[in-house]
């Protein structure tokens, strides 16, 4: 797994609107799934740690993500660094500036990341966006793009 | 009046919070008890109702991103006791192969990400260094080996399943498609790293079980009963087998086929958590409490079946005289199993007729209501579906591997508590301890929300106006 640009789409799907990521993830997927597609998508439930090879690997990562601090259907586009400080107590999953981290130090580098947060409103139990997420998914699919356009420009 | 104090330990993955551990003190500033509380665990039973029964182990994988396979497995079993068919014996062999691919991934995740930063870098060591960058700064090969066992583990269901996290390959009545022989020397080639990698930690894990001769003694460490599947000749299940709950001396309390789970498991609802409390029914509850996963499985199996997970177990089976009562054990239970795991992988690789095509039995529903059951990493799983005369699930009902252990861990965490936590100058390393026998009975709250925006960790005490009095946010 060389691709030029990672993009990880993660939450429960079964979750309402802490889906989004995963429903964005596919979308992008569709977009790039050309065998020779400089760009790799992930849908996932978390992140583990043994995403960190993949990052390390790579030139630019972005993650999306359904964001409790963000207004419902808010797209925001942040740039995320590697942050060692990770007191996982017993969750099993990672934040994007952990897995960074692991990266970094166990794989040799992290590259430049951003995240991609839709606000959320809904987390009740269910396959359903609720309509402020529905419609912002379209935006945010274009925020990766942008995002990686960007990449995909200075990395040649 | 007599103050009495709160602690609370609070580590979350989202605002409202995963999970959260409090600790009452009395006058005197001893603990009086402490309590495990699961705030965003939700019950699936209702987005179940009305789908057809076969879309249901593709939909249930989709609950936990930790151990989608052990619902696979569950829902699965329950679609086929629906369909009342005997599953091609390839198709079973191949399901084991995943499912146990997913106990590799999942237990490493548990042993070397979550918990190896106590053993390696001491419960008292500075938090902000007590994680897996402490652990790939001190012993680098460790956080290595911890990584490599989870690929292990992703890449044999990823190569079998198509589909690294939810893959849809295991359905009613079989599996979807047959193995290749690419595939299947392809899972081969890795199992020498990932045996070396099971053995090198178990032989470095053991070494240090002298440092932690107090944490053994008191965490979770008690007499109780145990559940897990069980073979026939009492060997080590993980598939099927029957249910059978024994007491702490070993004696078998009852053994009942899965079907029946009702008549023996009641599930108790305390009002600080959504997480159910299961208890065995004759005894009542909370007296019928009862462990599950790893240390449950190996003090009940007679055998694992594999040359060097059973050495491994002859020398568990020396740690206690009877039983292997202390929690702190079920890291290590943990390990051989891995050991096991991977064994048995190769093992089942090897076996005639891997290669098969014939898959996948096929049936309409012969049956309106089916049980699944399957020991997950965590330990037992068990799906009921029942379903109407069009196939249409009219109720399901589950029961996680997590609540089982529910009472055993309030009962652990509030016997740590009382034995590190003495008076209103609390240390954060006594602290740690309570969250460490948490983590020794690893519960997966994984089918809870992943949203940005949350606190990891934090510990509050209160007097007893309620009054904040100490707070710690790491």
């Amino acid at each position: 797994m060389c691709a030029d640009v990672l993009v990880i789409g993660y939450g429960n799907p079964l979750r309402g609107d802490d889906g989004v990521g995963p429903v964005i993830a596919e979308k992008l997927a569709k977009l790039h799934r050309e065998p020779d597609s400089k760009v790799q998508v992930v849908a996932c439930h978390q992140l583990s740690p043994e995403l960190a090879e993949p990052i390390a690997e790579t030139r630019a990562v972005i993650f999306i993500d359904a964001s409790v601090e963000l207004k419902p259907g808010e797209v925001r586009v942040s740039a995320v660094s590697p942050d060692r400080f990770s007191p996982a107590a017993f969750a099993h999953s990672m934040k994007p500036s952990a897995l960074l981290a692991t990266a970094s130090e166990l794989f040799g580098q992290a590259p430049p990341a951003k995240t991609i947060g839709i606000g959320a409103l809904s987390f009740e139990t269910g396959m359903q966006l609720t309509p402020e997420v529905r419609q912002a998914v379209a935006k945010a699919v274009t925020a990766v793009e942008n995002e990686i356009a960007k990449y995909l420009k200075t990395s040649h | 009046m007599p103050k009495k104090q709160t602690i609370v330990i609070d580590p979350v993955t989202r605002i409202e919070g995963h999970s959260r551990i409090s600790i009452h003190l009395d006058k005197t500033g001893m603990v009086e008890n402490a309590q495990f509380h699961v705030t965003q665990f939700r019950g699936f039973e209702k987005l179940c109702q009305g789908r057809p029964f076969y879309e249901m182990p593709a939909l249930m994988a989709r609950i936990c991103g930790i151990c989608p396979v052990s619902h696979l497995i569950a829902s699965a079993k329950a679609c086929d006791a629906i369909l009342a068919v005997r599953i091609p014996e390839t198709a079973e062999r191949l399901r084991r192969i995943m499912h146990l691919a997913q106990f590799v991934q999942s237990h490493a995740l548990a042993f070397f990400h979550l918990a190896s930063p106590d053993f390696l870098l001491g419960l008292d060591s500075d938090p902000a260094k007590r994680n897996l960058f402490g652990v790939a700064a001190h012993t680098p090969q460790l956080a290595q080996d911890g990584i490599k066992l989870r690929k292990f583990g992703q890449e044999v269901i990823r190569i079998l399943g198509g589909k690294r996290i939810h893959p849809a390959w295991i359905v009613p009545g079989g599996v979807s498609n047959p193995l290749k022989e690419a595939d299947r020397d392809a899972i081969l080639s890795m199992v020498p790293e990932a045996r070396e990698i099971a053995l090198r930690t178990l032989v470095w894990f053991k070494r240090q079980l002298e440092n932690f001769r107090e944490e053994i003694r008191v965490f979770a460490n008690f007499p109780s009963m145990f559940l897990a599947l069980a073979k026939d000749d009492g060997g080590l299940a993980l598939y099927k087998g029957w249910m059978r709950i024994v007491n702490a001396d070993g004696d078998i309390v009852d053994n009942f086929e899965a079907r029946d789970y009702q008549e023996h498991i009641g599930e108790a609802v305390e009002n600080f958590s959504y997480l159910k409390s299961p208890y065995y029914k004759p005894l009542g509850y909370p007296l019928g409490m009862y462990r599950v996963g790893p240390l449950a499985r190996l003090n009940m199996a007679r055998h694992c079946g594999t040359p060097l997970a059973d050495q491994e177990l002859a020398e568990f089976r020396e740690l206690e005289r009877r039983f292997v009562l202390s929690s702190f054990y079920y890291h290590y239970a943990r390990l051989i199993e891995i050991l096991f795991c991977v064994e048995r992988i190769e093992w089942l690789l090897n076996s005639e007729g891997i290669l098969s095509t014939h898959v996948r039995a096929f049936a309409g529903p012969n049956e309106y209501e089916g049980v699944g059951v399957a020991e997950a990493p965590r330990g037992t799983l068990i799906h009921h579906y029942k379903i109407n005369e069009n196939g249409l699930i009219q109720s399901a009902n589950l029961i996680i591997a997590t609540s089982h252990n529910n009472l055993a861990m309030n009962r652990g965490i509030t016997q740590a508590a009382k034995h590190f936590i003495k008076g209103r100058v609390v240390q954060e390393g006594m602290l740690n301890r309570v969250e460490a026998v948490i983590r020794a009975f690893d519960p997966c709250l994984s089918c809870s929300t992943h949203a940005d925006g949350h606190m990891d960790l934090q510990v509050d005490v209160y007097d007893d106006t309620g009054e904040l009095i100490s707070e710690v946010r790491r």
